[in-house]
């Protein structure tokens, strides 16, 4: 099945008038300092780029680096006029207190959205690994997503900085590589440019308005300042990330116009677009949960047991572990994805990308939520709850990303620091550390 | 009259006086003007016809240079009145005038202007000489400086987890046959035939290996991998290849003709020891393996493709040559010449009036040739040129080739970039007489051991496809002839053959 975006695009300009028109050029357009800095790095020897990356990361770039770097260097630590260090962090700790269903919602409702465009899921069909190592893939996705969230994660000299300094550079390098294949060649002409700024654009809003849209629908609620947080948070993310302010929307409202019109302007789904959400149904977001119920039980279940209910949790910890690994249990979670997914996105979105029948479909969405809502009342009635959820949701999914199942370690090895939050009895949160 | 002139700062009267004195003497094919070591020769103005310069090298007389009409010889002799450095001998019926050393030295004595005129002339003559010798620094300029590409390191190019698994299996199963043959070998417990059929299993294997995960889209896959990396496909290629070199090497060293592929004595690839190798198609090799993976490598598609491609040049040069040519000897010159084989080949059976010239950098190769053709009693009509193609191609070579009836290449393309090889063209094309043609060969884009030549042998040979390959002759001063392109049976080389356009009054 072949796609070609810009028949889909001609579309939308007929359906959203002179709005859409720009899209052609967005859909063309990668973005250049980055593809400058990355035709820098291919140029020098083995490791001297990545050595020099690193270097600019930690230290900045001084006056006699090339320019290609202190134009890249120039344009990430733009620090925007409109950035509240306030806002990020209210948005950061929104999408912490979500803890694992955060994880869950954006591999089953979220990524699968993001694949709807057989176009604009190509990039990833280039590399096969993504189906074969969907695990690691996810598990670096949702390290990217965690290392932002966290308090001050996108601070200059933070790891979620960074890391998404860093990305923009896989960007621009995965852009670069996908225009030498010959064989299996990369056809600009009809799938815009591998990796492109309305692509980009169109995962930032994945991230952020139908992040938020589903999980309210699995029964998170969120205050309209929690929601302007959210957006604040991937709008820099954005910045950082390269997307033009053109595409960079500042509120829930504008996000949602604006996806809708990116949604009009994409072709359906193609065979790679099923091929990719199977592997992720049925592969990654499975073990993504399996990985994360252990860490449901309190911290003395996985570390030293103190009194007879830590021994207790232990023991439970040493019984269940085995038996949600198993193959049999994870198909049952892939069902319970695809219910999930199907729940959320509707039966005709699931009907697109040929969801297997399930009788999840119902039931997944109503299990979380019978979870979710109350948990989110208490959240909301009791004093200092906020801050309790956030603290279990961050510890939570760092405990999640240490787990076997997410190794080998994603590339971008960063280290975190430990939420400063909140004096109890429990042991530290961070764990131990990935630092390089 | 010559059009070169190189006393043309003389004047009327002094050109008299210095050629009053002189003597007309023609001279036949294959006589000496004078002979290495005579004391003072005189002074030889060419009037038509070409001589060639040789010195002896092993033994074995091997062409330095070849003059023609316009040009002097004898004149370093004459200057430093010392014993002459080389013989000169005819090509072709030559037409010289004779300066008289003693009476040239006596003129130069007495006129202190005609001295200084005739001077400055030899003087001009030695400077345009002395640019042709190249003390090791590459000269400026379109051809041979852009043929210096760096290539990039083994090492370093793919991060720990962009090896692909299956690539690091597929080599470790073949270290493990190998072993085991080794094994099975030295237990005497070893049946001949299924140990060489397991040997070319294995080691076909790696073939397979290396053309599948140097394989663009595999490149960008593991590219991918580790974006972090920073690395283009022909890095990453290398990185490959690289590892793949690193944990074969000691079972593909065993052979004799791999390991002087990947050696390169002489510091070329396919040198004349080489070719010669496998041209004789006698598997050697050290240890228990080494004969039988030798055998495997002389009957890969690389190896077959060198004798095959000898057989399908010699058929055409044979057909082209027994095309009626107008008067005077057929020339034919092969560029790189190798072993020459196809130039003996053709000479056993090919017209009387046939004589070739075989160019090539390697003085050790051109004088194995040379004693070659003696023995086969030919060596009357070959005459071997001791020359860097680059500056011959740059004009700078001490060289006049005369018109050529035919004039080949096998495989200088495959170590040319493109314009290296547009340039190599438009020469092929002025050294062309009417009607003559031009045979090229490059290794084909599609060629199945491309990269077994490039990451084992480290051959860093331009590939190029068909289309690729005809583009450069329609660059060039062939621009709008047809190009016939062929391949030899094995699919490594592509042949490329195209006739300069006779003028259109001869047309008949």
């Amino acid at each position: 099945m072949d796609s070609n975006r810009f028949t889909s695009l001609a579309d939308a300009c007929r359906k959203h008038g002179a709005r859409a028109d720009k899209l052609e050029k967005y859909l063309r357009q990668g973005d250049p300092p980055a593809d400058d800095l990355v035709a820098l790095f291919s140029r020098l020897p083995p490791g001297h780029g990545a050595r020099m990356l690193d270097r600019a990361l930690a230290h900045g770039v001084g006056p006699k680096e090339p320019d290609a770097l202190r134009a890249f260097f120039a344009a990430v630590e733009d620090v925007p006029l409109w950035l509240d260090e306030g806002l990020l962090d209210l948005g950061s700790r929104t999408y912490l207190r979500c803890g694992i269903v955060c994880g869950l919602v954006m591999a089953c409702s979220c990524l699968p959205l993001a694949y709807r465009s057989g176009a604009a899921s190509k990039p990833l069909m280039f590399s096969s690994q993504l189906i074969d190592r969907a695990v690691r893939r996810l598990g670096e996705t949702n390290r990217f997503f965690l290392e932002i969230c966290a308090p001050d994660g996108l601070k200059r000299h933070s790891p979620g900085w960074k890391i998404t300094v860093k990305v923009r550079t896989m960007h621009a390098q995965m852009r670069r590589l996908l225009r030498q294949g010959r064989t299996k060649p990369w056809r600009e002409a009809e799938w815009g440019a591998p990796v492109n700024q309305m692509d980009l654009a169109a995962t930032s809003l994945l991230f952020s308005v139908s992040q938020l849209r589903h999980l309210r629908r699995v029964g998170f609620h969120f205050t309209a300042a929690e929601s302007e947080g959210v957006m604040h948070l991937w709008r820099y993310a954005s910045h950082l990330l390269g997307i033009v302010p053109d595409l960079n929307c500042a509120t829930e409202t504008e996000g949602r116009g604006l996806q809708q019109l990116l949604f009009d302007a994409y072709d359906g789904p193609d065979d790679d677009s099923i091929r990719l959400t199977e592997s992720l149904m049925k592969i990654a977001a499975p073990a993504l949960v399996a990985a994360g119920l252990p860490g449901l039980l309190p911290g003395d279940a996985h570390g030293k047991p103190r009194g007879p209910l830590g021994r207790l949790f232990r023991d439970l910890a040493h019984f269940l572990e085995p038996r949600i690994q198993s193959n049999a249990f994870k198909e049952q979670l892939g069902q319970f994805c695809y219910g999930l997914s199907q729940g959320i996105l509707g039966r005709e979105f699931a009907a697109s990308l040929r969801y297997p029948p399930t009788a999840w479909r119902h039931t997944a969405p109503a299990l979380l939520r019978s979870v979710v809502a109350p948990l989110e009342a208490c959240r909301r009635l009791i004093p200092g709850g906020t801050r309790w959820a956030v603290w279990i949701g961050h510890s939570h999914l760092r405990h999640m990303m240490q787990t076997r199942a997410f190794a080998p370690r994603p590339s971008f090895h960063q280290l975190t620091q430990p939420v400063a939050l909140p004096p109890g009895p429990t042991a530290p949160l961070g764990g131990p550390t990935d630092a390089k | 009259m010559p059009n070169k002139n190189i006393f043309y700062l003389l004047t009327d009267s002094d050109r008299q006086l210095l050629f009053a004195g002189g003597r007309r003497k023609t001279y036949q094919r294959d006589q000496a003007l004078f002979h290495e070591g005579d004391a003072q020769p005189d002074l030889y103005v060419l009037l038509s016809g070409l001589v060639r310069v040789e010195r002896l090298h092993g033994g074995h007389a091997l062409a330095v240079a070849r003059y023609g009409p316009g040009d002097v010889v004898g004149e370093v002799s004459f200057l430093g009145g010392r014993k002459a450095l080389g013989t000169v001998v005819a090509e072709e019926d030559v037409e010289a005038d004779v300066l008289d050393a003693v009476r040239v030295q006596s003129m130069l004595a007495s006129d202190s202007g005609f001295a200084s005129r005739f001077y400055h002339c030899l003087a001009m003559c030695l400077g345009d000489r002395l640019v042709h010798i190249r003390p090791g620094i590459p000269l400026p300029d379109a051809f041979g400086a852009a043929g210096a590409r760096p290539r990039p390191p083994r090492t370093g190019q793919l991060s720990e987890r962009q090896f692909p698994p299956p690539l690091i299996e597929g080599v470790e199963g073949f270290r493990n046959a190998m072993r085991a043959l080794t094994a099975e070998i030295a237990g005497g417990r070893a049946d001949a035939a299924r140990v060489l059929q397991r040997v070319n299993e294995a080691c076909d294997g790696v073939v397979d290996l290396l053309n599948a995960f140097t394989r663009d889209d595999a490149l960008v896959e593991i590219g991918m991998d580790d974006l972090l990396t920073f690395r283009d496909a022909p890095d990453l290629a290398r990185g490959v290849g690289g590892y793949v070199f690193r944990e074969t090497f000691p079972f593909f060293m065993q052979s004799a003709t791999i390991a002087q592929g990947y050696e390169r004595p002489h510091g070329r690839a396919e040198g004349h020891d080489w070719l010669d190798r496998v041209e004789r198609n006698e598997p050697e090799g050290d240890g228990r393996l080494g004969p039988l993976i030798d055998q495997w490598f002389l009957g890969r598609p690389l190896c077959r493709a060198r004798r095959d491609s000898v057989r399908q040049t010699t058929a055409l040069l044979r057909e082209w040559t027994g095309e009626p040519a107008g008067p005077g000897p057929l020339r034919l010159t092969s560029l790189s010449a190798g072993t020459a084989r196809e130039v003996f080949d053709l000479l056993a059976g090919g017209p009387r009036g046939l004589y070739a010239t075989c160019i090539d950098a390697d003085a050790g190769a051109l004088a194995i040739d040379a004693a070659r053709a003696r023995e086969r009693r030919r060596a009357d009509r070959v005459t071997f040129l001791h020359a860097d193609l680059p500056d011959l191609v740059a004009g700078r070579g001490p060289v006049s080739l005369g018109p050529q009836h035919v004039v080949y290449a096998l495989g200088i393309c495959d170590y040319l970039n493109d314009s290296e090889v547009v340039h190599l063209l438009n020469w092929v094309h002025g050294l062309l007489a009417p009607g003559g043609r031009v045979l090229m060969t490059n290794r084909d884009a599609a060629s199945p051991d491309r990269a077994f030549a490039e990451h084992i042998l480290d051959w860093p040979v331009v590939h190029r496809t068909p289309d690729e390959f005809g583009r450069l002759f329609a660059e060039s001063g062939f621009a709008g002839l047809p190009v016939e392109m062929g391949r030899e049976e094995a699919g490594v080389n592509l042949f490329a053959y195209c006739r300069k356009m006779a003028p259109a009054s001869g047309a008949a």
